[in-house]
């Protein structure tokens, strides 16, 4: 490798570590199971498996194997769930021009100890930092009460630090709704939900405060509320409300969701619409408006490609600086345990006006344990 | 169904439209603003110049953390505005460089690099 590649290669992992801390794939609810409890132990999804996610991962994928944590060799007691994920992504970043990027994503271990109904969840990573302190993260850990102990459906009620359920909750961070919406990257918080799932509806309220042990993506205390019916087994609508306070600014936000599901052709099809009225402590506000459009086909076992559309518009009152991307992601699930994803973007900015345009080509690769 | 796909695709096309009331370019001036509202959801993310992360000795994520960094960066020699002289500030030159600009998967517009511009030539009012 030459030396200004290599130069290139190291400012890129320097500088870009990107991390992906998953938080679900909501393109397996209504194609897969109604509810995100149908597989995972989270009310909000993502996260440790259930039983029944297990025999999803394994008959999603091209070639199976056992689901099971560490490919099922490794038996504890039934009151204990444990699992890892981790990820890398190599590829190409391109603003004015390619750079060659490679960087770890996620290295994050998690487990669940429940028993009659009460359940301790927790997470324990590495993460970029400045500091040792930082080096280790518990981006999650909670303590859970589910009426239903042995069920996946009725009212959750948690404490602990987690990230309020809010929209669609993909887990790519750069997915316009996150990344500009209301679930950034390492934006959990310390919190009390109260949640209930039902197959037909399901709705999260969440009151929660910043983190104060170490710095925190969401610097804000506040409340989230997302609900969501499903009048037919293959179309969901949600409707979400969310507001901050922070010693900088206040942020007050509302959106929808939709999810369409057509069993005929694989096809899912998920939109959400998110609008921020943003104040500043010094006094000046403005208006966002994000939203996004994706279309899931399940081309065959273990194959998943995503083609989205998103906008973010980061001052409606400003003329030319709206941001319009255009995502393509196949998935290959190739094991139980394996999955490749190539996920691809190219952005415009003022679509239509000439402006700049930009893009990524990266291939993940996530084990998870 | 294809009434059902048609009206999603109606709602989400409904969003568009919605940036046709976009005016002129009011915006302050300021460092607050051009930190709160430009750098934190672009620059300042979980993963890049975050207080998580401080990544390459930066935190854009909130005013104060920006302002900390900032200063610190700058006591070590390495100066991210130079007030009233744009063309020497890096933080000017780094979001424009045709070689490897910032953000380096996407650019910030370029309204957004003028409003920093005309703040950085007009004193950056409002940095220590």
């Amino acid at each position: 490798m030459s030396r200004p590649r290599l130069a290139a290669v190291s400012v890129a992992v320097a500088v870009l570590a990107l991390p992906a801390v998953a938080l679900a794939y909501p393109q397996f609810q209504l194609s897969r199971d109604q509810t995100c409890t149908g597989c995972h132990l989270s009310p909000a999804g993502g996260g440790l498996l259930t039983e029944n996610g297990l025999a999803v991962a394994e008959s999603s994928s091209t070639w199976g194997g056992a689901p099971e944590a560490a490919h099922g060799r490794l038996v504890g007691p039934s009151w204990l769930t444990v699992g890892a994920d981790l990820r890398a992504a190599v590829g190409v970043l391109g603003n004015q021009g390619p750079q060659p990027a490679a960087f770890p994503m996620q290295a994050e271990a998690e487990a669940s100890i429940h028993k009659a109904g009460f359940s301790l969840y927790a997470t324990l990573g590495i993460q970029e930092g400045d500091s040792a302190l930082k080096f280790i993260e518990a981006r999650e850990h909670y303590a859970m009460w589910q009426s239903d102990a042995t069920g996946t459906t009725g009212l959750y009620v948690r404490v602990g630090r987690f990230m309020p359920v809010y929209g669609l909750r993909f887990a790519e961070h750069n997915a316009y709704t996150r990344q500009f919406g209301q679930t950034p990257l390492y934006g959990e918080t310390y919190g009390a939900a109260v949640e209930y799932i039902d197959p037909r509806w399901e709705a999260h309220v969440t009151g929660f405060i910043h983190d104060p042990l170490q710095d925190p993506v969401e610097h804000g205390d506040g409340a989230a509320a997302y609900a969501e019916v499903r009048p037919a087994k293959a179309f969901a609508l949600g409707a979400e409300g969310r507001y901050a306070s922070s010693t900088d600014d206040k942020r007050t936000a509302g959106g929808v969701t939709a999810k369409y599901w057509i069993p005929a052709v694989n096809l899912l099809l998920q939109a959400e619409g998110q609008t921020i009225h943003q104040t500043f402590a010094a006094g000046s506000n403005r208006n966002q408006l994000v939203s996004y459009l994706m279309a899931s086909w399940f081309v065959r076992d273990g194959w998943l490609l995503d083609v989205a559309l998103s906008q973010y518009d980061e001052d409606t009152h400003v003329k030319g600086i709206d941001r319009e991307a255009v995502d393509a992601n196949l998935h290959w699930f190739a094991t139980s345990h394996w999955e490749l994803l190539l996920t691809n973007r190219v952005q415009t900015i003022g679509l239509g006006n000439g402006g700049k345009t930009s893009g990524y080509s990266l291939l993940q690769i996530h084990y998870r344990l | 169904m294809i009434g059902c796909i048609r009206k999603i695709m109606l709602l989400a096309l409904a969003v568009l439209p919605a940036c046709a009331t976009e005016t002129t370019d009011t915006r302050p001036e300021t460092a607050d603003y051009i930190i709160e509202a430009i750098l934190a959801p672009s620059c300042g993310r979980g993963a890049c110049h975050s207080s998580v992360t401080v990544a390459a000795g930066y935190a854009f994520d909130t005013l104060d953390a920006a302002k900390a960094s900032m200063r610190k960066q700058a006591e070590n020699g390495q100066k991210l505005v130079v007030a009233n002289d744009p063309k020497n500030s890096r933080l000017v030159t780094i979001l424009s460089d045709g070689g490897k600009p910032m953000p380096a998967d996407a650019p910030l517009p370029d309204a957004d690099i003028a409003l920093i511009t005309s703040w950085v030539a007009a004193g950056a009012e409002g940095l220590p």
